[in-house]
């Protein structure tokens, strides 16, 4: 009776995802996004996944919901950064935007993003981890035995360590949890915690900001040209966590 | 100066790849209007609060007056935004309506007081409406519904043949389609007629003719009654039309018009002393057959268009300075189902976008037939400079009286684009209701994929640092020890010294357990002489007794501790050589001895 009981429990948790995640898709296609939402949502408390954060985008990016759907694709791309078609549909939302980042990605910070994004965070700290006691294991060899063959090793998995920390370097930056997104049409970004404060710019749904400092009902923001401000809070929200 | 508008309601929500602009308030106008002005009581009209201005942006909902006299049954929000671009500069037109549906809660004159609103710490306010109450009419037709487009003349509208009665004597209400059998798309036009002999009062319409599988287009709307003389099966009726709908079957099959019922009073008795009886008619239910379109012949253009139809198409301007947008304009001329005709698909020209039409229609029921034009007109972008060639469009067609299908097309239009900007521009707008065609977003996946438990492997990884690091050291350490026992006879023997004197008082042990008592002093000797030797790096035992006092007071050991070795060393030798002469029992010797060993580890100089 209880292995039944457990069997069930174990079964019924992922079989109630996948449920989920069905109905979501059938309404998905049916053009009913906001019902797709919802069933991603409940999806999600059954199982982390890229492909639910994606899909959910796409039902986002279908409801016009700019904003949502680019901090979901950045929750996908998070968890698998080689998906050729999250990549994709990121990049497509974020042309929708109104604002336009001022300074857009450069070749070299492109090129360090490939290269740094190979792994997912938690992997690229698992590796990064078993390079460091590789490159240990061979360097001590090396100290015992003294080959010229083990330190050879041993340097070149330093070396990869040394990457690898880059790397985590990296997705900590790229998955901060003060990244948000603007998801209302328009917010307008001012001096000071307050609407009597005088207005600075108005942001559009979909621009990626960085959270500086928090109040209870205003946060301090600043967007990628460099300018900054404060803003209602309801009018963000953030991409990890 | 040339404009570019786009039209858009808001839940369209174009959006426009606009640099972030500071908004500056411009000027705005803040109007209210209601639908009529004369109601009847207990009716819903409509009253609009329009806020436009250039720029506006978050504007305040507007505050109501006080509205005593009226229900107010909820509010909805539009919005329209134009965009214009004059000389390279973009200004958004935008207008924001509140509709408030509001109901009369009594008779007469009645006025809606200012509304007020504050934008941009200026209030605005509107002039006050009146409204004048009346009783309510007895309402046949719901108000929205078109009234009749041509005020047909009596003549007009009996032109259908003789209807049967519908059973009833005195009042009847017949349905009659001009024909019964069409192809899917084709004009049926059906009449509603009520026929009676006496006076009628207080006519309600109680059942609206359900038209599933049709579009439904009204000719005619009775406002009033207009009755005619007319003789159905030898007995004079009065007629009146009641209803001309023109249906256009959008399935094939058999496909009915449902029944139209309506009540009221019969008056009797004269004008004076009249009674009311009440009635109540319905209409029969029609049949109507309606045939599919050939597969057979059809052409890949054919985008619903039933009828006799001719397309042109025309360009608003041929050249584009500045990445303006031109219009492309298609118009289908002719008389069908102009409502029912979709836009072409338009070939795709490399380096233009053209964005998705929108539909004019200018129609009209001249002899019955639904006839006009419906225009699909596109904004078309250049992305960069060059001639521009938009080739022919064809359009396909079904013509009923014929059976078969024909194509029409259109020439092929050109124009020149100059100085477009750069890859950007204010113009190069997209939205996602206002597709660029051959690019959306990647569809959703159906197979999911649930994450790995990565994040606890990251979590367990952590250990392999602290392991790591470890490891190091112990290589570091491990590397100079055995480098010095390689290059360093003095360190590699006193590396092994204390282990191998272990080694020969655990022999010593088993041998005063076997009681080889010799053999027992001679290892304790050895043992203790051996790793004095190893410890201090001499030939302890080539040494003599003085000799060796010597060598360890110049490795700076303590003096009473030689003395203490050398007492034991000479007792193993008394105890070894004259047996009979022995002083001191072997345990005590074995416990001695190994603190002497204890004892030499720490003592003297390396």
């Amino acid at each position: 009776m209880s292995w039944f009981v457990f069997a069930l429990i174990f079964l019924a948790q992922p079989d109630h995802a996948l449920d989920c995640f069905q109905r979501a898709n059938a309404a998905y296609e049916a053009g009913r996004f906001d019902e797709a939402v919802r069933l991603y949502d409940s999806t999600l408390l059954g199982a982390q996944s890229p492909t639910v954060y994606y899909n959910r985008g796409n039902a986002h990016f279908r409801a016009n919901r700019v904003g949502l759907a680019i901090a979901d694709y950045l929750r996908a791309w998070r968890l698998a950064p080689r998906d050729p078609d999250i990549n994709f549909n990121l990049n497509f939302a974020r042309q929708f935007r109104v604002d336009r980042n001022p300074n857009p990605e450069g070749i070299w910070s492109r090129f360090v993003r490939a290269i740094f994004t190979v792994f997912n965070p938690p992997v690229t700290r698992v590796i990064t981890a078993l390079i460091f006691f590789l490159s240990a294991l061979f360097l001590a060899g090396y100290f015992l035995r003294h080959r010229s063959a083990l330190l050879i090793i041993g340097l070149v998995l330093t070396v990869l360590f040394l990457f690898g920390l880059g790397s985590v370097w990296y997705w900590r930056g790229a998955t901060d949890r003060n990244l948000a997104v603007v998801v209302v049409p328009e917010a307008i970004v001012r001096a000071g915690p307050g609407s009597e404060y005088r207005e600075i710019a108005a942001v559009h749904d979909g621009l990626e900001v960085k959270i500086i400092e928090h109040r209870p009902e205003w946060v301090l923001i600043q967007i990628p040209g460099g300018l900054g401000g404060w803003i209602e809070r309801s009018a963000l929200e953030r991409v990890f966590q | 100066m040339r404009r570019f508008e786009v039209k858009l309601r808001r839940t369209d929500l174009l959006i426009l790849i606009l640099l972030v602009n500071l908004v500056y308030a411009g000027e705005i106008n803040f109007t209210a209007s209601v639908d009529r002005t004369t109601v009847g009581l207990g009716e819903p009209f409509e009253l609009t609060v329009t806020v436009s201005g250039v720029n506006i942006s978050r504007v305040p909902k507007p505050q109501l007056p006080e509205l005593a006299e009226f229900d107010n049954l909820g509010v909805s929000q539009s919005q329209s935004t134009s965009i214009s671009i004059i000389n390279g500069r973009v200004q958004q037109q935008t207008a924001i309506s509140f509709v408030y549906t509001l109901v009369p809660r009594k008779l007469g004159e009645l006025t809606i007081g200012p509304c007020r609103m504050v934008y941009d710490n200026t209030e605005y306010t509107t002039e006050p409406i009146r409204i004048t109450v009346v009783k309510s009419k007895t309402r046949s037709q719901p108000r929205t519904q078109p009234q009749s487009r041509f005020p047909p003349g009596p003549f007009d509208l009996f032109e259908e043949p003789e209807p049967e009665p519908a059973g009833a004597d005195d009042v009847f209400l017949a349905a009659s389609a001009d024909r019964t059998s069409v192809y899917q798309g084709e004009q049926v036009t059906v009449t509603w007629t009520i026929y009676t002999a006496q006076e009628l009062a207080r006519l309600n319409l109680k059942e609206t003719p359900a038209l599933t599988g049709f579009w439904a287009d009204d000719i005619y709307q009775a406002q009033e009654l207009r009755y005619e003389q007319r003789t159905v099966r030898g007995r004079a009726y009065y007629a009146a039309v009641l209803r001309k709908t023109a249906l256009f079957p959008t399935q094939s099959g058999e496909l009915r018009v449902g029944p139209m019922k309506l009540e009221g009073q019969i008056v009797t008795g004269g004008f004076f002393f009249g009674r009311a009886k009440p009635f109540s008619v319905a209409s029969e239910q029609l049949k109507i057959t309606v045939k599919p379109l050939p597969e057979s012949g059809k052409p890949a253009s054919f985008t619903g268009g039933v009828g006799s139809f001719e397309v042109s198409a025309s360009l608003s301007s041929d050249r584009s300075t500045g990445g303006e947008p031109v219009t492309l304009t298609i118009t289908v001329n002719g008389t069908g189902n102009l409502g029912l005709i979709t836009a072409p698909a338009l070939p795709s020209v490399p380096g233009l976008k053209i964005l998705t039409p929108e539909t004019k229609d200018n129609f009209s029921y001249a002899g019955g037939r639904l006839s006009g034009s419906r225009r699909f007109v596109y904004p078309v972008l250049p992305t960069a400079d060059g001639r521009y060639r938009i080739p022919e469009i064809e359009l396909g067609f079904f013509d009923p009286k014929s059976g078969s299908y024909y194509v029409k097309k259109t020439p092929a239009l050109e124009f020149v684009a100059s100085d477009v900007p750069a890859k950007s521009g204010p113009v190069e707008t997209a939205s996602p209701g206002l597709r660029v065609i051959g690019s959306d977003i990647r569809h959703i996946r159906d197979r999911l994929v649930r994450s790995r438990g990565w994040e606890q492997a990251a979590g367990l990884a952590v250990i392999l640092y602290p392991l790591g690091f470890l490891l190091l050291i112990a290589g570091v350490i491990l590397g100079r020890h055995q480098r010095r026992l390689q290059l360093d006879t003095g360190y590699a023997r006193r590396s092994r010294a204390f282990r191998q004197a272990r080694q020969r008082l655990k022999m010593a042990k088993r041998a005063l357990r076997e009681n080889r008592m010799n053999e027992f002093y001679g290892l304790v000797r050895q043992a203790v002489l051996g790793f004095i030797g190893d410890r201090f790096n001499i030939e302890a035992g080539a040494l003599t007794t003085a000799e060796l006092q010597t060598e360890l007071g110049r490795f700076g050991v303590d003096a009473g501790l030689v003395t203490e070795l050398l007492d034991t060393l000479n007792l193993c030798e008394i105890a070894r050589f004259s047996p009979g002469a022995v002083t001191c029992d072997p345990p005590q010797l074995l416990i001695k001895a190994e603190q002497l060993l204890s004892r030499f580890q720490t003592a003297g100089g390396r």
